[in-house]
């Protein structure tokens, strides 16, 4: 399995013009807030998970789901990405997931969960509250 | 939204990947379908391989052209054409000329081709398509 050291919510990756593989990340996201009524089903319209992998396979799929902590149930999920890492494994890769229109159904903690191979190696809270 | 940044430095350039939902409800999937992390010629190469569409075996890191295509590898003295094109390790690509692209036999021309000499790669159509290169 791929190591993470970093499994990060956000709005916005983007690389500097300077510089491609510095990455600014931003808008950290822990939680969110409806700011209708009523606030559930809250759609969280754009987020992103960021990743920085290591200890990579020469072959990985990677995909991204969101799950309801308290149902178990998957409100999103992502395809599964091939990918595939000629390289030195020690390397540190850099992958995000643009989250569009998730739709969190209560209040309540979500986990965000990445696998490979449908595998969960890592996972990241995201919590809704009203 | 809770927010503030970070800034970190990776080895390589990001990948990014996401699913767009359409109106109608259809998801439409944008970004690579086959990606290549790392850095160095042979994933600067392998990326732009699969950008072009080139299939990449799951098991193999061999590259299969389909319908009668042709792969062509250009270093700044020969140019290689092959239809079966096989990383070979780090150090270099083998370009291969088969009677059947699917053949799991060691049959046809091998070229080497170091993954620092090359220069462009490309597919040209078959029969008579303009080539596609990186």
């Amino acid at each position: 399995m791929p190591t993470a050291l970093y499994c990060v919510l956000c709005d916005r990756v983007e690389a500097q013009d300077s510089n491609l593989v510095r990455l600014n990340i931003s808008g950290l996201l822990a939680r969110v807030r409806p700011t209708v009524s009523p606030p559930f089903p809250l759609t969280c319209n754009d987020f992103r998970v960021f990743l920085l992998l290591t200890d990579l396979e020469r072959f990985l799929k990677l995909s991204v789901r969101v799950v309801e902590a308290a149902t178990g149930s998957v409100v999103h999920v992502t395809r599964q990405v091939p990918i595939s890492s000629p390289g030195d494994p020690r390397q540190l890769m850099p992958v995000a997931f643009r989250i569009h229109q998730c739709r969190l159904p209560a209040e309540g903690l979500y986990w965000v969960e990445c696998l490979n191979e449908g595998t969960v190696f890592v996972r990241q809270r995201l919590y809704a509250e009203a | 939204m809770d927010s503030t940044s970070i800034t970190v430095t990776a080895d390589s350039p990001l990948v990014e990947f996401f699913d767009e939902v359409l109106p109608d409800g259809t998801v439409v999937s944008r970004g690579p379908e086959v990606v290549f992390l790392g850095k160095g010629t042979q994933v600067r190469w392998g990326n732009a391989l699969a950008r072009l569409g080139v299939c990449l075996d799951r098991d193999r890191m061999i590259w299969r052209a389909h319908n009668g295509d042709w792969f062509f590898v250009s270093t700044a003295a020969d140019e290689y054409r092959g239809n079966v094109a096989v990383l070979a390790g780090d150090q270099s690509l083998q370009l291969i000329g088969r009677a059947d692209p699917e053949a799991a036999d060691d049959s046809g021309t091998t070229h080497s081709i170091r993954w620092d000499a090359i220069t462009r790669v490309g597919i040209v159509s078959a029969p008579t398509g303009s080539p596609g290169c990186a």
